[in-house]
């Protein structure tokens, strides 16, 4: 029996963001939880299966999952923890899919918990090996997202404009997401003028830096049926990963994307023109002019006119990361744009609700431009 | 008037040793593969195409063409502070490899330019007793 859709998400649970003076990844990472075994109508004790990503500043790195199953007390057969970045919420969801799947967990709660912001996380490190690209000031998260940007602006004279209309875009969500930590309204000349970070990407093309703690539960889908909430069906998944970088020769383009897109749209027997509204991994506005045509919503080179006119915006044609996503609602590692998704499907998302919504594109990319994965959400 | 900082200096593993060897002699070498020729870059400890790991580290002609032209203008460590803005390009060998090198532009002649397409050339920047780093300055036409 193939795979899609036989699991959900059926709950979903978010902290405050922001700065968030006290807090511990670990108590972000119980409260998210908490709120998400309620949000399902769950018990602790009807967790099997627990997945965690380690947050930037948790101690306990790859051990993070017995820290975390003992703080909540829970046995679970099923359990794991995954350090991918960005791209770790989604592959936890799809890994937790597979273990309810395979009859491994019935039940499997995916957590993060990070302190990044009030623990002063710069985001500094170098990538490379035993050589350090840092000896050659190649350092910090915007580094290899600058190279995306700059190549993609020579090879199809892309825009800083049109990186703008991601960010403005962003923004616009977050001021309808009263949740979100920056609400402010911006326009393309904000963002012209904000100060250059990494030229071509100046401060308003770089996500922030957070305190939170998300959590989502997965569940089979005949279970998913007698909860709560709405079931919100994983139909579609898909994941592709390179560990290669200068060797890679168009590693700056994250060609992968697309085959962890097309695998997510074939299981799901969809395709892009289905989508309704989009949550794409946003660690920079060049990344969501990539998706866009990774994903087919346009041909390779013309994501930058195609965000043009407030396309991706509310409204638009096709609204993307509709709470404020990385850019302005908080720094999650992707981990919110999951819940976006669902709250999308669910017809919870107030303000910023798409009319109708019932196909969510949900991406995340993580470990620079290494690691990616596409997820394809339908009412269950 | 201080001297900048220098920049940072490498940690020097026993797989990396003949890379900072030949640096010291002005020399910028890389690993060819002894079974079917690839030359690799970053430093492994096997061929990345065949898996060998018989390796001569062979030297390159030195130059090469930019592919993508970053500049700097916050420092993600102290060693940098006090050379920002500057540039870091990404370097297309004509033996095969990409690399990144800061852009050793003292009199920041090139930091408002665009120098992807520009031929640059490899030279060695002493940063801690005779180790020297390999990195790039634009080639004069
Ligand atoms: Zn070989």
């Amino acid at each position: 029996m193939s795979i899609s859709g036989r699991a959900a998400i059926v709950g979903v649970g978010a902290t405050e963001q922001g700065t968030l003076q006290g807090r511990t990844p670990l108590d972000l990472g119980i409260e998210a939880f908490k709120r998400a075994i309620a949000d399902a109508g769950l018990r602790k004790e009807d967790i099997d299966g627990l997945l965690t990503m380690p947050g930037t500043t948790s101690p306990e790195a790859s051990l993070h999952y017995l820290r975390f199953g003992e703080a909540v007390g829970i046995n679970p057969r099923y359990t794991g923890s995954m350090t991918m970045g960005g791209a770790t919420a989604g592959c936890l969801v799809q890994m937790a899919v597979m273990a309810i799947h395979a009859g491994l967990a019935s039940t499997v709660a995916c957590v993060f918990g990070d302190t990044a912001k009030t623990g002063g996380v710069t985001f500094n490190r170098a990538s490379g090996g035993e050589l350090s690209w840092g000896l050659w000031g190649m350092l910090g998260a915007a580094a290899n997202s600058g190279i995306a940007a700059d190549r993609h602006m020579h090879e199809y004279g892309t825009t800083s404009r049109q990186l703008a209309e991601v960010a403005v875009a962003c923004r616009k969500h977050a001021s309808m997401n009263e949740h979100a930590v920056m609400r402010t309204p911006i326009t393309i000349e904000d963002h012209q003028n904000s100060r250059m970070i990494v030229r071509p990407l100046r401060l308003l093309d770089c996500c922030l830096i957070s305190d939170g703690g998300v959590c989502i539960i997965v569940t089979g889908i005949d279970r998913a049926r007698d909860l709560k909430k709405k079931p919100v069906a994983i139909k579609g998944m898909g994941q592709a990963h390179t560990t290669m970088n200068m060797e890679h020769e168009r590693w700056w383009y994250v060609p992968h994307q697309k085959q962890a897109l097309s695998d997510a749209f074939r299981m799901a027997g969809l395709g892009p023109s289905d989508v309704d509204v989009a949550q794409l991994y946003d660690n920079f506005t060049i990344s969501v002019i990539l998706w866009l045509e990774h994903a087919g919503f346009c041909k390779e080179g013309e994501g930058g006119s195609f965000v043009e006119g407030g396309r991706i915006q509310l409204g638009g044609d096709l609204p993307v990361n509709t709470a404020g996503g990385n850019l302005s609602e908080s720094y999650m590692e992707g981990w919110l744009h999951i819940v976006e998704g669902v709250r999308q499907i669910r017809g919870e998302s107030s303000a910023r609700q798409v009319a109708d919504a019932e196909t969510c594109l949900v991406t995340g990319r993580g470990m620079s431009l290494n690691c990616s994965n596409a997820m394809i959400l339908q009412g269950g | 008037m201080n001297a900048p900082t220098k920049k940072p200096a490498p940690q020097i593993t026993a797989l990396t040793q003949p890379f900072w060897d030949a640096a010291s002699k002005g020399e910028l070498r890389m690993q060819k593969c002894q079974s079917c020729g690839h030359i690799r870059f970053p430093i492994g400890p096997v061929c990345t195409a065949c898996l060998s790991d018989k390796s001569d580290w062979v030297r390159m002609s030195g130059r090469g063409t930019v592919l993508s032209h970053l500049v700097f203008h916050r420092a993600y460590s102290p060693a940098w502070k006090d050379h920002v803005p500057y540039s870091v390009v990404m370097v297309q060998l004509p033996e095969g490899p990409r690399m990144f090198t800061d852009i050793v532009d003292l009199e920041r002649k090139y930091i408002d330019q665009d120098l992807v397409g520009r031929t640059v050339e490899v030279l060695f920047d002493t940063v801690e007793g005779d180790v020297a780093v390999p990195r790039f300055k634009v080639a004069e036409p």
